[in-house]
């Protein structure tokens, strides 16, 4: 997969993320809809926060699984494809629900009051 | 540029080429089992093959279990079993009071037998090599989106 | 979460020790014919052990990978254990359960995709 698009994509990921920051309190990004609440431990912005890091963190593993591969230091064939399809599959999963959040924000800002 | 690649095959590798070998000495024999001159005087010896398993090369590490490399020739060695004397006074190599010749020790049953062993081995290593071959392209298949 | 199914964590582990027991299994055919050579074999109780108690931790898998001295062969006059035949059979269904996981991994992938993508 394109790196640049990758890091890319994580990075609007992360303005989303510093955009939902400031509404942390509010019914919309609280689970459970507890309104006021000033630092909510199991907010939104965690759960993609987290979800950022794991798919990061397989695009790491599977950059360095084939490194080792082309210079010769490991060459399980199994080994490198499994790290590759397990960071493809991740990394699909985490466009959609991207595509899926930008559209609900855009949604969201379109509306007026 | 030799990379350092699959060295799964590596294994199998070895082993056709020391049953191989094998193969050649073999045949060897089989071709000399009735030549009483050889290049260092006297009759043919039989020759055998000296084989070893490979040892854990420190160097190699990665994912893979350790110490499995195969199998090593160490070289070919004569049997220096006792040579055959046999009566035969016309022979141009009979010594001319006994009239014996001395032969090779070279069996033709014993060689026949190596020689299908080494070639069933053979056989067996190459299976080996195509099973890897084939892993490795159902393993790639995942990477295209088929199973 | 990362999107994987449970099932994948389990199979890319056997996959991996099908591809560890070639090896042992080419090793055995490859000294076939070595004199005093032992016949080895993958611990598979060990793997099995592995897969209950510790299936998340790469780094323990290799070493759950043991290999062990085959149990219960005759030795020849040259001090081998190896039985041709049995390898074969072994190298056989190897290559069947290899095939079996590897396909059943990429249907588990195609399953996840469709999911994914809707």
């Amino acid at each position: 997969m394109n790196p640049i698009a990758a890091s890319s994509a994580i990075g609007q990921i992360g303005q989303l993320q510093d955009a939902t920051k400031i509404g942390s309190g509010s019914p919309l990004t609280t689970p459970g809809g507890g309104a006021g609440k000033a630092n909510s431990p199991g907010g939104f912005a965690d759960l993609v926060s987290h979800f950022v890091e794991q798919t990061n963190s397989d695009q790491v593993a599977a950059d360095s699984a084939i490194q080792d591969f082309a210079t010769g230091k490991n060459d399980n064939v199994q080994q490198v494809v499994l790290a590759m399809t397990n960071a493809d599959m991740s990394f699909q999963l985490f466009m959609e629900i991207r595509n899926h959040i930008i559209d609900s924000y855009n949604e969201l800002m379109r509306m007026q009051f | 540029m030799s990379m350092n690649l699959f060295s799964g095959a590596d294994i199998s590798a070895s082993g056709m080429s020391a049953e191989r070998l094998r193969m050649e000495v073999v045949a060897n024999n089989i071709a000399n089992a009735n030549s009483t001159q050889s290049a260092d005087g006297g009759p043919y010896r039989r020759q055998q093959v000296v084989f070893s398993a490979a040892l854990d090369d420190a160097r190699r590490s990665g994912g893979s279990v350790s110490g499995l490399h195969g199998v090593n020739v160490l070289g070919k060695q004569a049997d220096m079993s006792e040579l055959p004397q046999i009566h035969n006074p016309g022979h141009p190599d009979a010594d001319p009071e006994t009239g014996m010749v001395t032969m090779p020790n070279v069996q033709l049953p014993n060689e026949m037998v190596d020689l299908i062993t080494a070639s069933r081995s053979y056989e067996a290593n190459l299976k080996a090599l195509t099973s890897f071959k084939q892993m490795i392209e159902q393993t790639l298949m995942l990477l295209r989106g088929g199973a | 979460m990362n999107g994987m199914t449970s099932q994948y964590q389990l199979l890319s582990n056997a996959i991996e020790f099908a591809n560890q027991n070639h090896r042992a299994i080419s090793q055995n055919l490859a000294n076939v014919n070595t004199p005093n050579y032992e016949a080895q074999q993958l611990s598979f109780e060990q793997f099995l052990k592995h897969v209950e108690t510790s299936p998340e931790t790469e780094g323990d898998l290799l070493r759950s990978f043991q290999l062990e001295n085959t149990p219960g062969l005759a030795y020849r006059s040259d001090g081998n254990n190896v039985d041709l035949d049995r390898e074969l059979a072994n190298l056989k269904k190897n290559d069947l359960a290899h095939q079996t996981l590897t396909q059943l991994l990429g249907s588990q992938l195609k399953i996840m995709k469709k999911a994914i993508s809707g």
